[in-house]
């Protein structure tokens, strides 16, 4: 029994000291590893290829092979959504990853207490040579902490239809696109004469008619000051003028039978766009490869003004969009620098034209240019390039994340009736009162 | 009491206690620790990261107060209906197989079926099925039911009646075993007897089988009961998300909701989850107290 009991003493010790010995050489050695969790670099496309074709994989191999002594321990997590959580579990147990890839904006600024400000780190180059810094600051502030590296590209917020649909109703959005909320409604009116479901989206899921489409009109309306303060309680939505008239086109869609009937719990709203049930879903330009099925049939519409004069508006001719994805550093990290380095590197020219390559955007490095992407005579890419030189930046990122969830969850009840804009806006008030409250 | 005979007592509850300690130790740290901690949390304005200060009963308040608690316990409330019409159902599956009725084969091979599916794949069938396009109201519209071909699932009314039968036909299986086990305990002498008697199978069925089958309903009640109260997450879920806006949001699924989905309020998903076990324990109580009293009317 005593011999036993020694024995596993000295094997117990022995084990102990190799660890020991093998934590010492790492260090000695001076390997560094830099964890990361990434999502939007790697297209849904991509992700029915083996791991080793994806352009991510191929691009970490190139920063090892130019970094060496640095290695990148990275994890592909499919729901950025779930990231926060993720994030505070990973760090209450101390095993938050260095470096994640999470939305600019309020999401971003709902986990600011465990990120790492990266001002230090950030160059002079690195602010010249890439665009979209405003989205990453301290509560947007341009004065604020950098809080993270904006990524990939500056995104933007379109309306996808069918060219045959529409050419059926008598209309040729090529030439002659809606470019008021009035024109947008008689062309409505003459895509529902055809029989066809004129503009459909899951609204019950995710309200992206509001979010992506009727938004616009209230940034245009309202102004970002205002926008951002409706959401930190600071103002009430149910004072914002130009909120409500927003919301009240928004209802018309609705009770005009522009919408498909059963928005409060469709899915599959994609689906019928590619077979030809439906003439115009609102979407992103990081969905053109999926609409691309359409072939000569799709095209893209942004959405239009409130109205055509300009009276009352802050600005026209825009588009809802800009950098949506950032790499933070979390605060705990023990490799910021490699981790900055890391982004650096996939903002670099090279990296990032490929990037746009693979999945269309505006480019987050403002070296790459048209000529080099190729789509010069594209006639959906060319118009992306045009409409993202003057973007109004998203309107839900903009807004509180508490009141944002909120309204994620009860548009549907108001656009469909049952819910009256009171209601509405008094519990967004609501919302927005207790979340600053709770802060 | 000799001294020997005391000695040897506490040696033998000594043994006794190391003896449960294992089992002991596992069920508090599963059970006890995590309900103490979602109590201490509930105290507090935690949301997850570094907020955590202590704010007294401020989330019970809050929540008592809000409207919102009471549409969760109206929901529920009105899901609990699914219990009656599940053992029912369960009870009317067991007399037939038990009863030997034609086709009864068939029934005892089909009616496990549901119990083996994941509840997650039946709540997205059944959100499939009642779709606006789904097969349910593509029949009513072959009849010439337009009217009825309605979006059952985007309001609340509609939403809660296709949870209500997913979680009866769900349970068809369980509830159906259960009867039958309650069925073949009783004993077969009675049968015999009521039978030369000249009983009708609508006799056997009112004034034998329920009332021997008292015992397993009641049982069956209590579990179901709770289950309704905290084991519909998968449901809610897959079939509304527990929408549109929180029209078919339960106590259970609001939890989630607030822990994960609306702004990090775990402080409050912990006094909704403790708000939860009081309900349940009281239900539980109430339930086994009715139980008691109708023992001793009997």
């Amino acid at each position: 029994m005593r011999e036993r009991l020694v024995m596993g003493l000295v094997m117990l010790l022995i084990t102990a000291m190799a660890f020991a010995t093998g934590t010492q050489e790492a260090q000695d050695s001076g390997e560094t590893t830099v964890t990361a969790w990434v999502t939007s670099y790697i297209p849904t496309q991509e992700l029915e290829k083996p791991q080793e074709e994806w352009y991510f994989t191929q691009a970490i191999d190139r920063f090892e092979a130019a970094n060496p002594g640095v290695t990148v321990d990275w994890t592909y997590q499919d729901s950025q959504s779930q990231i926060p959580n993720l994030l505070k579990a990973a760090e209450m147990a101390g095993t938050a990853p260095d470096l994640i890839n999470v939305w600019t904006g309020m999401m971003m600024q709902s986990i600011k207490d465990i990120l790492m400000p990266l001002d230090e780190y950030i160059t002079d180059d690195d602010l010249d040579t890439v665009i979209g810094w405003d989205t990453v600051r301290e509560n947007l502030d341009p004065n604020g902490a950098i809080l993270g590296v904006p990524i990939l590209g500056s995104e933007l917020c379109v309306v996808y239809y069918n060219k045959q649909l529409v050419q059926n109703a008598g209309l040729d959005f090529e030439a002659d696109p809606p470019e008021t909320v009035d024109e947008f409604f008689d062309a409505l009116a003459a895509l529902k004469a055809t029989g066809v479901t004129p503009f459909a989206h899951d609204e019950g899921r995710s309200p992206r008619i509001l979010v992506f489409f009727a938004w616009y009109w209230w940034a245009q309306q309202s102004g970002y000051p205002r926008i951002v303060s409706n959401g930190v309680g600071e103002t009430p939505y149910s004072t914002d003028e130009g909120f409500l008239r927003t919301l009240e086109t928004y209802r018309r869609l609705y009770t005009e039978g522009y919408l498909n009937e059963d928005l409060a719990s469709s899915q599959d709203t994609r689906e019928r766009m590619i077979n030809d049930r439906v003439a115009m879903v609102p979407g992103g330009n990081w969905q053109l490869s999926y609409y691309d099925r359409l072939g000569a049939d799709i095209g893209v519409i942004k959405s239009p003004d409130f109205n055509a004069t300009g009276d009352g508006l802050l600005f026209t001719d825009r588009i809802l969009g800009g950098p949506g994805q950032a790499l933070v550093v979390s605060a705990g990290s023990e490799n910021p620098e490699e981790a900055v380095a890391l982004a650096r590197f996939l903002n670099s020219h090279d990296e990032n034209l490929e990037q746009c390559l693979l999945n269309p955007r505006i480019p987050i490095n403002a070296t790459v240019t048209v000529d080099e992407l190729g789509w010069e005579g594209h006639p959906i890419l060319e118009k992306f390039m045009t409409w993202g030189q003057d973007i109004a930046f998203w309107v839900d990122n903009s807004t509180q994340q508490d009141v944002y969830s909120e309204i994620e969850r009860i548009a549907v009840l108001y656009l469909t009736g049952q819910m009256t804009q009171e209601e509405f806006t008094a519990r967004l008030d609501e919302t927005a009162a207790e979340a600053a409250a709770a802060r | 009491m000799s001294a020997r005979t005391s000695g040897l007592r506490a040696s033998e509850a000594r043994k006794g206690w190391y003896s449960v300690l294992p089992a002991l130790i596992i069920v508090l740290g599963i059970r006890a620790y995590p309900v103490a901690f979602a109590f201490v949390k509930s105290l507090t304005n935690w949301d997850g990261m570094l907020r955590n200060d202590f704010i007294g009963l401020r989330n019970y308040t809050y929540l008592l107060k809000s409207d919102d608690f009471w549409m969760l316990i109206r929901n529920t409330l009105v899901i609990l209906t699914n219990v009656p019409l599940q053992i029912l159902v369960g009870v009317a599956i067991a007399v037939l197989i038990f009863e030997r009725t034609m086709g009864w084969k068939f029934f005892r091979a089909v009616y496990y079926l549901p119990q083996v599916l994941s509840m997650a794949v039946v709540g997205y069938l059944f959100a499939i099925f009642f779709g606006y396009y789904g097969p349910v109201n593509e029949a009513l519209r072959a009849v010439g039911l337009d009217s009825l071909a309605i979006e059952w699932l985007g309001n609340g009314t509609t939403g809660l009646i296709v949870i209500i039968l997913c979680l009866v036909w769900i349970n068809i299986g369980w509830q159906g075993i259960l009867m039958l086990g309650g069925l073949s305990a009783i004993d077969t002498s009675i049968l015999d007897a009521a039978r030369i008697d000249g009983a009708t199978y609508r006799h056997r069925v009112f004034h034998i089988y329920f009332p021997m089958l008292l015992r397993v309903i009641e049982y069956s009640t209590i579990i179901s009961v709770v289950w309704s109260f905290t084991g519909l997450f998968p449901i809610i879920f897959s079939i509304t998300s527990g929408g549109p806006g929180y029209e078919t949001t339960t106590i259970d699924y609001m939890i989630y909701l607030k822990a994960f989905r609306l702004g990090n309020r775990l402080g409050e998903a912990c006094a909704l989850a403790m708000i939860l076990l009081a309900i349940v324990m009281t239900l539980t109580r109430i339930q086994m107290f009715i139980s008691d009293r109708m023992d001793d009317w009997r």
